[in-house]
């Protein structure tokens, strides 16, 4: 893993996406611990609020 | 797990923290819902605007997602303030502060092209579909092939 302070002046596109990479896989890690039932409950989840996003209503009018 | 994406923007908007969203949240305000494990965020660079983030992910207390011991330090938001990534787990989900990838272009750039759209009576800007497109198609990782297809179609399903 990059060190954030150390990398902080020098950090390329190419580290940006190299890192972008390595939380993909942790996440997918993590998310492997879950069981069929939790994942499917989350993605549930996920989906009522992803749903609920509408377009702005416009203030004072 | 938790993943609260309305308690998320809420803190944001209420921590005045100004930001546009993009990613797999952005897809599902354009095209399609979809499971997405996060919120992305480009930040305005502004250091006070930033320094208003760090509060907020660390009210939720943020750590990073590659180095879980490790909270949003001094040493953290000072790499944030020049321009580095950060990726935090906080206790309402994921979030993926972006200031630097190819492909995906400057705040004001964003913020100036972005829809006003709310969940659950929270505002927040998401990236235009157009800027979305662009950033998918210089990703081009199977999943970003994936959203470009949703992308293409009409929004409404209309049109065949």
């Amino acid at each position: 893993m990059m060190d954030i302070a150390m990398q902080a002046e020098s950090f390329t596109d190419a580290d940006a996406v190299r890192e972008a990479a390595e939380v993909r896989v942790r996440r997918a890690e993590r998310d492997g611990a879950l069981a069929p039932s939790q994942r499917l409950e989350r993605v549930h989840e996920l989906c009522r609020q992803l749903a609920a996003i509408r377009p702005a209503t416009p203030a004072g009018r | 797990m938790v993943f609260d994406l309305a308690g998320l923007l809420r803190a944001l908007v209420e921590g005045e923290v100004r930001f546009v969203v993009i990613g797999g949240i952005a897809v599902a305000a354009h095209a399609a819902v979809r499971a997405t494990e996060d919120l992305d965020v480009v930040p305005d660079p502004d250091l006070e605007n930033l320094d208003r983030l760090c509060n907020v992910l660390s009210g939720l207390d943020a750590t990073l997602l590659l180095n879980p011991q490790r909270t949003l330090d001094a040493e953290v938001r000072a790499a944030l303030q020049r321009g580095r990534n950060v990726t935090v787990s906080t206790r309402l989900g994921d979030v993926d502060v972006v200031q630097r990838l190819p492909g995906v272009p400057q705040f004001a750039a964003l913020r100036e092209d972005a829809v006003d759209v709310e969940i659950f009576g929270v505002p927040f800007h998401v990236c235009s579909r157009r800027h979305l497109i662009e950033m998918k198609r210089a990703r081009g990782s199977s999943l970003d092939l994936a959203d470009l297809e949703r992308l293409a179609d009409p929004p409404d399903g209309g049109g065949g």
